[in-house]
């Protein structure tokens, strides 16, 4: 098999692999809404006391997924707009007697807050319970600049993970199960492979090159010709959850999260509830001004002010410094503190290093001069630049017929671009809209 | 720097909304953003971007050529500055014209157009012909197209192709011989190793062609310092090395067979051996300098990596036709502007071919 493009943004700022503590919360701050959910439906009032596990709200356009009390608490609906405040916290005592004699496993996960940890490959949406993937992708390695590390989420826990991939398989009807890994040789991927080996029939190990994005579930699902509309994924952590959403009847209200990039005061992982006071994990006192993004650098999202605590599906948090100084004839520099795709800095003859990025833009936006820098790290094979012009003309149609599908969001072309042209955007906002489309359709 | 920085600040009322200077504003603001990056952030993902950007972009061409350049003026003398200058000063002027009056920024890709220019001219071009040039290259090669990006020629070579047709008798007796400045040569001009080629059958020796001995265009005599810049021009991947290495293989492998043929002009006495002429085509006239800086112009040639192949072989083949048939000792100039012209052709058929059912496409 052949990869072509990738590249590797190499940042400062890793998260070490221990699980540090963590200072008790006041009260818990939860989002109505996550990148892909919108829990408008409140099964709560305004005083109401909760106990762990309870359903607070629902999402009503995605199966109804709920959002779960982590811990016993007293509503508050008034301190904060779009957020359910949890206040008088008290550990739970945990209370095994909700099980329903005639539930379904599917039933138990969407209960227990784990099925909206799924998502099918070709849209990124929950996955229908009624509904059964030919195929079920996880990424073990992760390579964008940061996320969880599997050394982290697997530590004592590989047991636990053989038995919800065994769930996994048998709740989705015998379902294959691919699992990427870096070829890279690590303790964690011999654990895998014994995995793998006592499952040979249905749970198979895709090596791939530790280069971002090659941990891509839909790019996994293109090179293995995987149907996309049938392939689902899931993170290592949703597994685990399963098994104890199943077996134990654990509600999945805690995560665990890593606290990461060139600002992050000491990158770790940390276990959270949902909820988690933001301000509590201490990035938004310093003096320079901050951006904090919910995923990877690439790919995450912006962290707006106004969210005040963990949402449900936030698996990684990663601070960077807001650009602010203007740079001083930047273009004649040699720059030997900048890593560039291109070799045009004096940084090539450096070995590897790992640099403290902002986020600056690195020059101004201007039109494209077909450089084709896009085109040579796209780990689609497509061609960004022709796609971004039909997009931008408003001739998606032309865009499908150079194969937009394939696009697998990784933001490389905007990474990359000598103009500044934001590629990735404008991509993301036309699969929303066929997205939409396609809901409408329904 | 703080010092420049208030003086900007305290210059920018003037060219804001409502200040007198308002329509000057691209021009204040490219002067600016020259000495001080704009703080511009990214807005959404992704949030780190990398370092390269269009100036820096630009600027290694200007880097790439710098062998040329300190080359040209050390053959023709300090009078290359001159006509760089009017060059980088018409050219600029219509740049900022265009940029004042369409309301947008000032595009880079003009500082790279402005040396270029008088780079592929004969050394002894009277100024004023420098200034239609690289005004009709710019007005009508670059800025009715849209500018940046949009061009379908190499604005250098349009200007040039313009003043070649409109003065021809200035444009073929300009050639100094290099040095003759500063009297390290007898000769005041001399005739081109492509003239002499051509007329009298006589091959320039390579070693001489690569020091830059004979005469030719103010950039292209010193063939060493072309062939270290095109290299660093590709090994920092400003340019793609793919049209330059085949339009240089097809001006070898067509003279050649040229060669081969018998259809290289012979001397007075002996004959020429295909090899000795292919080599001589390869490295006479401005092959080296169009493959290396002018063919491998990225909006000007297919962005298809086979359509890139095609261009090039394309250009080698035309340049070798052109200078063993025509009239004309050179062929370079000619064999990039009409393949630029088939540029959206080949794209189209490339990604047609590639994605079987593409109808329409336009550049």
């Amino acid at each position: 098999m052949t990869f072509d493009g990738g590249y590797n943004v190499m940042l400062e700022g890793a998260p070490s692999t221990g699980i540090a503590a963590y200072q008790k919360p006041e009260a818990l701050y939860l989002p109505l809404f996550s990148d892909s959910l919108d829990f408008s439906l409140l099964q709560v009032e305004h005083g109401e006391a909760v106990t762990k596990g309870q359903i607070l709200a629902k999402d009503p356009i995605n199966y109804s997924v709920p959002l779960l009390a982590p811990m016993d608490g007293t509503v508050n609906l008034e301190l904060a707009e779009r957020h359910i405040t949890l206040e008088n916290l008290s550990s739970a005592k945990e209370s095994a007697d909700k099980t329903a004699e005639d539930e379904g496993q599917r039933q138990t996960l969407l209960r227990l807050g784990v099925w909206s940890s799924l998502a099918r490959v070709d849209c990124g949406r929950v996955p229908d319970p009624d509904n059964t993937p030919e195929c079920l992708v996880i990424p073990v390695s992760r390579m964008e600049p940061f996320f969880p590390a599997a050394e982290t989420l697997l530590k004592d826990t590989i047991d636990q993970f053989g038995a919800g991939l065994d769930l996994f398989h048998k709740m989705l009807e015998d379902a294959q199960v691919l699992m990427i890994c870096a070829e890279s040789d690590s303790e964690i991927k011999t654990q895998i492979q014994s995995l793998a080996a006592s499952r040979t029939d249905w749970l198979k190990l895709f090596e791939v090159p530790n280069t971002y994005p090659f941990d891509s579930p839909a790019l996994a699902a293109q090179l293995n010709d995987l149907n996309p509309e049938k392939t689902w994924t899931t993170d290592l952590q949703t597994i685990l959850a399963a098994r104890a959403a199943i077996e134990e009847n654990h509600p999945f209200v805690k995560r665990i999260i890593s606290i990461s990039g060139p600002m992050a005061d000491t990158p770790c992982h940390h276990q959270l509830p949902i909820g988690y006071p933001l301000s509590d994990l201490g990035f938004r006192n310093g003096s320079k001004p901050l951006r904090v993004i919910s995923g990877g650098v690439l790919t995450g999202a912006t962290v707006a002010a106004e969210q005040l605590g963990l949402d449900c599906s936030c698996q990684a948090l990663n601070v960077l410094e807001e650009m602010t100084e203007r740079e001083v004839l930047a273009f004649v520099q040699p720059g030997f503190t900048k890593r560039s795709y291109s070799n045009t800095f004096a940084s090539f003859f450096k070995p590897l290093f790992k640099e403290k990025s902002t986020t600056a833009l690195g020059g101004e936006a201007r039109p494209c001069v077909f450089c084709g820098f896009c085109e040579s790290v796209c780990p689609a094979g497509i061609i960004p630049h022709l796609i971004y012009r039909y997009l931008d003309n408003d001739r998606p149609e032309d865009a499908y017929r150079v194969e937009f599908e394939k696009c697998i969001d990784c933001g490389l072309c905007s990474y990359v671009c000598v103009s500044k042209i934001n590629h990735l955007e404008l991509f993301r906002a036309e699969r929303q809209r066929a997205i939409a489309e396609s809901i409408e359709g329904e | 720097m703080k010092w420049l920085s208030d003086l900007f600040d305290s210059f920018r009322p003037q060219f804001e909304k409502r200040g007198n200077l308002a329509f000057l504003k691209p021009l204040y603001e490219a002067i600016e953003f020259i000495f001080f990056y704009p703080p511009a952030r990214t807005a959404t993902a992704p949030h780190v971007r990398d370092p390269l950007d269009i100036k820096r972009y630009m600027s290694i061409v200007i880097v790439a050529l710098l062998p040329s350049i300190c080359a040209s003026i050390w053959f023709f003398g300090p009078r290359i500055l001159l006509m760089i200058l009017v060059s980088y000063a018409v050219g600029g002027l219509v740049e900022v014209i265009f940029a004042c009056i369409r309301k947008t920024e000032i595009h880079e890709g003009f500082f790279v157009t402005g040396i270029l220019f008088p780079l592929i001219l004969p050394p002894a071009t009277p100024l004023w012909v420098v200034a239609v040039g690289i005004f009709v290259g710019v007005f009508f090669g670059k800025e009715v197209f849209g500018g940046t990006g949009h061009n379908i020629f190499n604005p250098a070579l349009v200007g040039r192709l313009f003043i070649t047709i409109s003065f021809p008798t200035i444009l073929t007796s300009g050639w100094t011989a290099p040095g003759a400045w500063r009297g390290a040569v007898d000769a005041v001009s001399s005739a081109t190793p492509m003239a002499l080629a051509k007329t009298q059958g006589v091959l320039t020796p390579a070693t001489d062609l690569l020091m830059g001995i004979p005469s030719g265009s103010v950039g292209e005599t010193f063939r060493l310092g072309i062939i270290v810049g095109g290299i660093f021009l590709m090994l920092t991947r400003v340019s793609n090395w793919r049209v330059p290495v085949s339009y240089l293989a097809s001006v070898f492998i067509f003279a050649f067979l040229a060669g081969l043929f018998g259809w290289a002009p012979s001397p007075a006495e002996g004959s020429v051996a295909p090899f000795s002429f292919a080599l001589f085509h390869l490295l006479g006239g401005s092959v080296l300098f169009g493959a290396m800086f002018m063919s491998c112009d990225p909006v000007t040639s297919p962005y298809t990596v086979p359509g890139k192949f095609i261009f090039g072989i394309g250009c080698g083949l035309l340049t070798v036709l052109i200078r063993v048939f025509s009239g004309y000792v050179e062929g370079v100039m000619f064999s990039i502007v009409i393949m630029n012209s088939f540029t959206p052709l080949i794209d189209h058929v490339i990604i047609s071919m590639r994605y079987k059912s593409v109808e329409t496409l336009e550049n």
